[in-house]
């Protein structure tokens, strides 16, 4: 098979399986008892009113109406109406996902470039204290609840130094600095920097002993290939052999990396939560609170999708890194 | 010879730290290597022959130690050599080796042509360019279509993949290789493929060569002198046909009766019962003791001594106290085997 | 079973891999099989061993695990003493596995390293349901001259030596007494001074026990002191079947001939000529209906594109191979197999050569 096919046939994929997602997170949310309009009768609505809102957004209307409804505007990019906020959701979604985006994305990277780092020095010093020992309060931070870090950050570092504010994404003043300016000009701020950076610490210790261990088993297994021996006896000298040796031992971690980020999106809410951080995370648990379905579902989607896109994209990357790869397909 | 030797193993002892104590592997192991000689190292496993091999090239596991002798290489004393030194002054420019086990030992994820180039690039001047070129001519003279140079290694077969290794190893023009069982995961014509373009470097004339093999046949083909092995100690060594024809060392003289040869498909096998022993700390005595038929108790007492064999005029060296009456009980022993025979494959 | 009836016969058997995948059948693109056992016919009597050689990815561990019942074939059948093995039920699959055992090649890896001696043994005897088993295990253990039992009998694996543990792998095969052997290179992984011993051992035992073993391996020089007859294998198909000591004499099928001349010799007075033969065995894939070795073979024609068929050619050998017979006149008598003729319209070999001229 070509590698031209390959990628034609992993995009095919790609996309049966974001319609897949799509479908059964309809399916899944249609068959939950209770909606939006239970909440309204609870809240002492008239059964009459609620009725006619019935009708009128087409919670009445047979399900393959609402699911061909859903289905062809999911696909033009329209997720409907929140309707807690009754806004588009894909507005009121947009500037939330920026805002986690920006905080996951360089916290993963880091934790992996980090690990990745960590992982390769202890793995080529096998039996040395830092192969041993080192990598235990790595594990320790890893596996601590998010939110337990999270809250030992703001007491220690927000609440005693006072280094750090205790939350949020900026301050008041900087938003009214900013009112007028284009949307990102507030994330070009010394004020967003040290609001981003006790989540950011967070988002790393949470993170970290993923590639540091992956990266430390790693360096054993390629330790014990043939081309190692080869490299010395070759005369290489040690800078050159440990860049083999890295270029290896980084393939699963770079399998992993995307997978972690995507993870992180979905997965953060409570890091998110107790830094009064308004991504994606908090607007979904907003959104099961207030049981708006269009908002929950679409965030489900976004974060099915990214998972489905971030394996996508490992496939095609790895096919260019490791050219073993495609060979398999052939 | 006259000419200053390429190699000269001077009673080297080779020895690993094990949660035993230490572990010896080679005992007190001489040998000399002229220029353009081809050499065969020959024994069953775990005879040292391979720590003889990473040895030379400065590649002994983190265990291990060259705990006595000299090793020189074109005069120069060099197993006290740092790797640094190793680096700088031997490997692959003086040293090259073949290593065992042809599937693993490029990286699977670099081009060929560029660990070609990184090999160049840290030994010599060469740029980018004169490297490529030189590694075409030689994927030529190992019998690859040249453009293949920019493959990766998955992409050749088992028999293509051990020839860019020759390639490889013939790459900077080296005094000495270190052939480490080249073979050994090959078929037949395949193997023989690979020797074809062995003999062809040996014609040249260019680089002596350590081949290192359990499989005798292959060294009384293709090499010019050759030493026997038995669990650290070296039994007998001489040219090829003197060992052939007058071989005294029980090990040698059984162990080439146990060679199968395809001409002679009745021939009886001669078989070496047990097994090499372990050797811990200082051997003193012959390893080959338990299996030896021949053996008396001096044999146990102490190890014996490589010295020229009175009979023959070449350099015949053979470590043995009862060599002389050994083979001749042998001699007797032996069903007239060779004569009852009849060869079956005439010389073609 | 009759007087003349093999113990195990294959006809025609065939086993080829279709590397087909979902997205192949989706796409329904026909994937051209691996024939990794190509019509192979053999037959194996009582008391008889015959050995199948050739390289890596000649097919003969694909035939190995079909005798083993491992594969199912694609086309052929396989014979148990004159039973179809395709219309065995499953009783009859466990009287054929006790009866047809095997000896690994590698014996470092075939034996499971928490298993003492005596539990290696005990296993088979315990799946097949038999009694007696210490006075078995004894009694096998010095068959296979490992003397006194008792000293080896409680140990482990890591206890033995290399030629110990393939007597111990002998020895579990043995154990059921059964009819056939099937030895897959048994001594390959050893150090040559005990593969002398081991090869007389089951030499030995064939002839005590009447037993029929198939011996697969790669190397000629030690399959002399084991089987009276050679099958030669390349890329699925048997290529020539010959007595041993006649293969080794005067190999027909220049594929035999080139296998047996890249031999080392150990004698350095005698002068052997390098192979000639250059390249590498393909895959069975996609290769057309003509002689598997064509490509590499120093005497190729051009009717080599057609296959050849199995002909006698000196009352001993049987050689697949167009330099065997008149293409002019070709004389029934000494088709071994009418079946083996390419397909219908070239039965002449005028037809054939001027048909492969075309091409």
């Amino acid at each position: 098979m070509s590698k031209v096919r390959y990628y034609v046939l992993r995009t095919l994929q790609t996309v049966f399986m974001l319609w897949l997602a799509a479908t059964l997170l309809f399916i899944l949310f249609r068959s939950m008892p209770g909606d939006f309009t239970d909440r309204m009768l609870f809240a002492g609505a008239d059964p009459a009113a609620v009725e006619a809102f019935r009708e009128d957004w087409g919670l009445n209307d047979p399900l393959y109406v609402q699911y061909y409804r859903y289905i062809t505007n999911l696909a033009v990019g329209n997720a409907g109406v929140s309707l807690e906020y009754r806004v588009p959701v894909i507005q009121y979604i947009r500037m939330r996902l920026f805002n986690s985006f920006i905080l996951i994305a360089p916290g993963i990277t880091f934790a992996y470039l980090l690990g990745s780092l960590y992982g390769l020095l202890a793995g080529m010093k096998r039996g040395s204290i830092i192969e041993k020992y080192g990598i235990i309060p790595i594990i320790f931070l890893g596996a601590f609840p998010s939110f337990v870090t999270a809250i030992f950050l703001i007491v220690i570092f927000a609440s005693w130094l006072g280094w750090f504010p205790t939350g949020g994404l900026i301050t008041a003043d900087t938003r009214r600095l900013f009112a007028d300016a284009p949307w990102w000009r507030r994330y070009l701020t010394g004020d967003f920097l040290w609001h981003a950076a006790l989540p950011f610490t967070a988002v790393v210790c949470r993170y970290l002993f993923l590639p540091s261990l992956i990266m430390r088993t790693s360096v054993f297994e390629v330790q014990g290939q043939g081309f190692i021996f080869y490299n010395r006896i070759t005369g290489l000298p040690a800078v050159n052999r440990l860049r083999h040796i890295a270029k290896h031992a980084s393939l699963p971690v770079i399998t992993l990396y995307p997978v972690s980020m995507t993870r992180a999106i979905g997965g953060l809410v409570l890091i998110e939560i107790v830094f009064n951080w308004p991504g994606i995370g908090a607007a979904l648990v907003d959104g099961v609170l207030a049981r708006d379905y269009p908002v929950v579902q679409f965030v489900f989607f976004l974060i099915a999708a990214f998972i489905i896109i971030a394996n996508y994209a490992v496939d095609i990357i790895y096919g260019i890194i490791d050219p073993r790869i495609a060979v398999e397909g052939e | 010879m006259s000419e200053q030797p390429i190699l000269e193993l001077d009673d080297v002892t080779i020895q690993y730290r094990t949660a035993g104590g230490m572990l010896t592997a080679v005992s007190d192991a001489s040998f000399t290597i002229g220029k353009g000689e081809y050499f065969g190292l020959v024994g069953e496993s775990g005879c040292g022959k391979s720590t003889i091999a990473k040895t030379l090239i400065g590649a002994l596991d983190d265990n291990g130690q060259i705990s006595s002798g000299e090793i020189r290489y074109k005069g120069e004393p060099i197993q006290d050599y740092t790797e640094k030194q190793f680096n700088q002054e031997l490997r692959w420019k003086e040293i090259s080796m073949i290593p065992q086990g042809s599937m693993n030992n490029l990286d699977p994820i670099e081009k060929i042509s560029n660990q070609a180039i990184e090999i160049a690039q840290v030994h010599t001047d060469m740029t980018r360019a004169e490297a490529l070129e030189r590694f075409e001519e030689l994927f030529e003279v190992v019998g690859i279509q040249k453009s293949r140079i920019h493959d990766y290694p998955h992409q050749f077969s088992g028999g293509m993949e051990q020839r860019a290794i020759i390639a490889l190893a013939l790459f900077l023009n080296p005094s000495l290789i270190i052939a480490d069982e080249p073979t050994t995961a090959l078929d037949v014509i395949m193997q023989d493929q690979v020797f074809k373009y062995l003999d062809e470097i040996r014609e040249e004339g260019g680089a002596s060569m350590v081949l290192i093999t359990h499989d005798i046949s292959l060294v009384f083909e293709s090499c010019d002198d050759i030493a026997i092995m038995h669990s650290g100690q070296i039994a007998e060594t001489g040219d090829i046909e003197t060992i052939y024809d007058d071989s005294r060392h029980p090990y040698a003289f059984m162990l080439k009766g146990a060679f199968p040869d395809h001409r002679y498909p009745d021939r009886e096998l001669e078989i070496i019962d047990g097994y090499p022993p372990e050797n811990m700390g200082e051997v003193n005595y012959c390893t080959f003791v338990d299996r030896c038929p021949y053996a008396v108790d001096e044999c146990r007492e102490m190890a014996p001594e490589l010295e020229q064999w009175e009979g023959t005029e070449s350099d015949h060296l053979v470590a043995c106290f009862r060599s002389e009456d050994a083979y001749e009980e042998h001699q007797r022993s032996m069903p007239e085997s060779d004569s009852e025979s009849t060869e079956v494959h005439g010389d073609d | 079973m009759t007087e003349n009836e093999p113990v195990l016969k294959l006809e025609n058997l065939q086993k080829y891999f279709t590397d087909e995948s979902l997205k192949d059948r989706i796409l329904g693109r026909d994937v051209s099989p691996v024939r990794a056992v190509d019509e192979v016919t053999i037959d194996l009597y009582e008391n008889e061993s015959i050995g199948v050689i050739g390289e890596s990815g000649c097919g003969k561990t694909t035939l190995l695990r079909t005798l083993m019942g491992l594969y199912k074939p694609t086309g052929g059948e396989m014979y148990y003493n004159g039973e179809p093995t395709s219309e065995f039920s499953k009783a009859e699959w466990q009287k054929y596995r006790r009866n047809v055992q095997i000896i690994f090649q590698d014996p470092f890896n075939s034996l499971d390293p928490k298993f003492t001696v005596r539990d290696t043994l005990k296993e088979p005897l315990q799946v097949h349901g038999l009694d007696n088993h210490e006075e078995r295990m004894h009694r096998v253990l010095e068959e296979v001259q490992l003397n006194p039992p008792e000293q080896y009998i409680d140990r482990y694996p890591k206890q033995l030596s290399g030629g110990e543990k393939q007597r111990v792998s002998i020895a579990r095969a043995l154990i059921l007494e059964p009819e056939v052997i099937l030895a897959d290179e048994p001594v390959s992984m050893l150090d040559v001074s005990t593969q002398a011993s081991i090869l007389t051992l089951l030499s030995n035992l064939m002839e005590e026990k009447g037993l029929s073993m198939f011996y697969i391996s790669h190397d000629l020089s030690t399959v002399s002191y084991i089987c009276d007859e050679i099958n030669v294998m390349y890329l699925g198909r048997v290529v020539e079947r010959s007595p041993t000591k006649k293969v080794l004499r005067e190999p027909k099928h220049p594929y035999s001939q080139a296998l047996i001349d890249a031999i080392p010799v150990p004698d350095p007075h005698y002068n052997r000529e390098r192979t000639k033969i250059e390249g590498a065995a393909l895959d069975p894939v996609d290769l057309g209906e003509g002689c598997r070795f064509r490509d590499r073979c120093p005497e190729r024609m051009d009717i080599c594109d057609i296959k050849p068929r199995f002909v006698d050619v000196d009352g001993e050998s049987i050689a697949s191979c167009h330099l065997y017979y008149d293409h002019e006149s070709a004389d029934p008598a000494a088709d071994i197999d009418e079946r083996r003729l390419a397909s219908g319209s070239t039965t002449s070999g005028v037809e054939a050569t001027g048909k492969a001229g075309d091409n």
